[in-house]
């Protein structure tokens, strides 16, 4: 049944590549062949690749928005997907895994993309941090997550919720500024908390070089260490995907 | 399977939502290779039946079985369902669908589906949200019945297509039924369900009020029909008795309807001194209307 998941998905990833890759001929087109009377000055500069890898986990997230409410998207098609000889979570598992993949495989086309970019100064130089290896690990689970915070959102209704896939943007950003306040006791600390699955939350956060976010640098709203914040996302995601799964089982029609 | 026991079960079948019964407690025996017609006006709960048949809705209280069984997914394997909204997929083309049923369907008949096709000319290009109601209809029939099913069920199977294509529905729900398959259809025309069902279920408020097969319930009553040369006189005080259930007029006809003693009605409606009169099986629309309206 993965089959209408994967034309779903392959149509909006090959619209997503070919936007990337627009923008970026564009903008490799003007670096290299610049407008007369344009200057562009570069001495070479050290680009962190931590903080390419969260811009492309941000943009991953439009992705993560577009293929998430899977499950929900369906709802006027139940009659017939659930009239095969495949059981329900075989069919909920299919779809997701092909979102996953669709997800993972639009981060790393828009890292290359991004990547390839700033490589076309001969000047420039992408850096490693110590980091590195986490800052991938956050990247890659922070679209993830997105995508099942929606899905638990929208998997348990009959009726179709399209507009979760984008109102979760500004509730996210709402969340965050809402951390900023100081609510009292027990305010803060449930904000706190709600801020826990809040996909925004997970992505700027500072390290060193790694990234500069300053709307959200003072106030990151999750205090736990970095490697933790990381293995929480990767746990709501999983716990997300069953939680919607088990909803979609049970939902009547 | 032991071949008394019924295909489809309903067995004192209840579906509540909030405080509202769609059906109520309904038992209902579909035996293999019967055609059962389930009629009813709108809100009946013959789409609820059929939904709380396939898993879709949870009973709140009763039982259904397929094959004496619980509906799995495995069940689906010989059980094809034809839904009245068709369920379909708007950004699919009609091939994309067919290879869908394909992936999805392990009794999947390619041969049987490109005939089904060409029956209904579906173009396979065509996406689905281009397609009329009567051909999306006729693209989920094609889905169906692709498997070449032993089970249908098939909630207004002929909704939004044209005559033609409506017998040839029937036809093939005939055929279906004539190779041992089951099938349970809903419809509003109740000529559909006397032409093509050998049984019939009706359905008002919820609850089950009459099933049976269709030939003994036409043959249990009969209609006496009398035309004047000018108005029909008055018959009541000559024709009254028990076994005469209703009176129609219509201009200079009277349609009487009668259990078990016709001849004798006849005879004394024939001392009016009608121009015609005639003693005819009832059909099921007549039966339809007595029953829905007798017990509301």
């Amino acid at each position: 049944m993965y089959y209408v998941e994967l034309l779903y998905a392959r149509t909006r990833f090959l619209w997503y590549t070919a936007i990337c890759l627009g923008i970026a001929a564009v903008f490799s087109y003007f670096v290299s062949f610049p407008p007369a009377g344009a200057h562009i000055e570069n001495n070479g500069q050290d680009i962190p690749l931590d903080v390419v890898l969260l811009f492309a986990s941000f943009i991953a997230m439009i992705m993560s928005s577009m293929l998430a409410a899977t499950l929900n998207r369906d709802q006027s098609h139940l009659s017939f997907i659930w009239t095969k000889p495949v059981a329900r979570e075989r069919i909920a598992l299919s779809y997701m895994l092909v979102d996953v993949t669709t997800i993972i495989l639009s981060y790393f086309v828009l890292f290359i993309v991004i990547a390839g970019v700033l490589a076309i100064p001969p000047q420039n130089h992408m850096i490693t941090g110590p980091m590195t290896g986490s800052v991938l690990a956050r990247a890659i689970a922070v679209p993830l997550m997105a995508y099942a915070v929606v899905e638990v959102a929208t998997s348990w209704s009959p009726v179709r919720l399209a507009a979760a896939q984008g109102l979760w943007w500004p509730v996210g950003i709402a969340l965050l500024f809402l951390s900023e306040v100081r609510f009292p006791f027990p305010i803060a600390q449930l904000v706190t908390l709600v801020n826990f699955l809040n996909p925004l939350a997970y992505l700027p956060e500072s390290r060193g070089h790694v990234v500069n976010v300053e709307f959200v640098q003072g106030a990151h709203p999750l205090t736990l260490g970095f490697d933790t914040t990381t293995i929480i996302a990767y746990c709501i995601f999983i716990a997300g995907c069953v939680i919607a799964i088990y909803n979609w089982k049970r939902m009547e029609a | 399977m032991n071949p008394a026991q019924p295909v489809i079960a309903f067995e004192n079948v209840t579906k509540r939502f909030r405080n509202f019964d769609a059906v109520k407690d309904l038992t209902l025996h579909i035996g293999a290779g019967s055609i059962c017609g389930l009629l009813g006006p709108n809100g009946a709960g013959k789409t609820t039946a059929m939904k709380t048949l396939l898993g879709f809705l949870r009973p709140t209280s009763g039982t259904v079985s397929v094959d004496g069984g619980p509906v799995t997914p495995s069940t689906f394997e010989s059980l094809s369902y034809v839904p009245e909204v068709d369920g379909l997929f708007g950004e699919l083309t009609v091939q994309q669908h067919v290879e869908l049923n394909r992936r999805a369907q392990p009794r999947h008949d390619q041969s049987r589906a490109d005939e089904l096709l060409g029956i209904f000319g579906l173009d396979r290009r065509r996406r689905v949200r281009k397609l009329s109601k009567g051909q999306k209809t006729a693209l989920a029939l094609v889905l169906a019945l692709s498997s070449r099913p032993r089970i249908l069920v098939l909630d207004e199977p002929s909704s939004g297509l044209d005559p033609v294509f409506q017998r040839v529905v029937l036809d093939l729900m005939i055929d279906a039924a004539s190779e041992g398959g089951t099938i349970l259809f809903s419809s509003h025309q109740v000529g559909q369900v006397e032409r093509a069902a050998d049984h019939v279920a009706i359905m008002r408020g919820g609850r089950l009020l009459l099933y049976k097969d269709v030939e003994s319930l036409k043959a249990a009553e009969k209609i006496v029909e009398a035309t004047f040369a000018q108005s029909v006189p008055d018959l009541n005080g000559a024709i009254a008795s028990d076994a005469v259930r209703r009176v129609e007029r219509a201009g200079n006809m009277v349609r009487i309807s009668v259990r078990h003693d016709e001849d004798e009605v006849a005879r004394r409606v024939q001392a009016f001194n009608p121009t015609s009169i005639r003693v005819t099986d009832r059909n099921l629309e007549d039966i339809f209307l007595d029953v829905v309206s007798e017990k509301s």
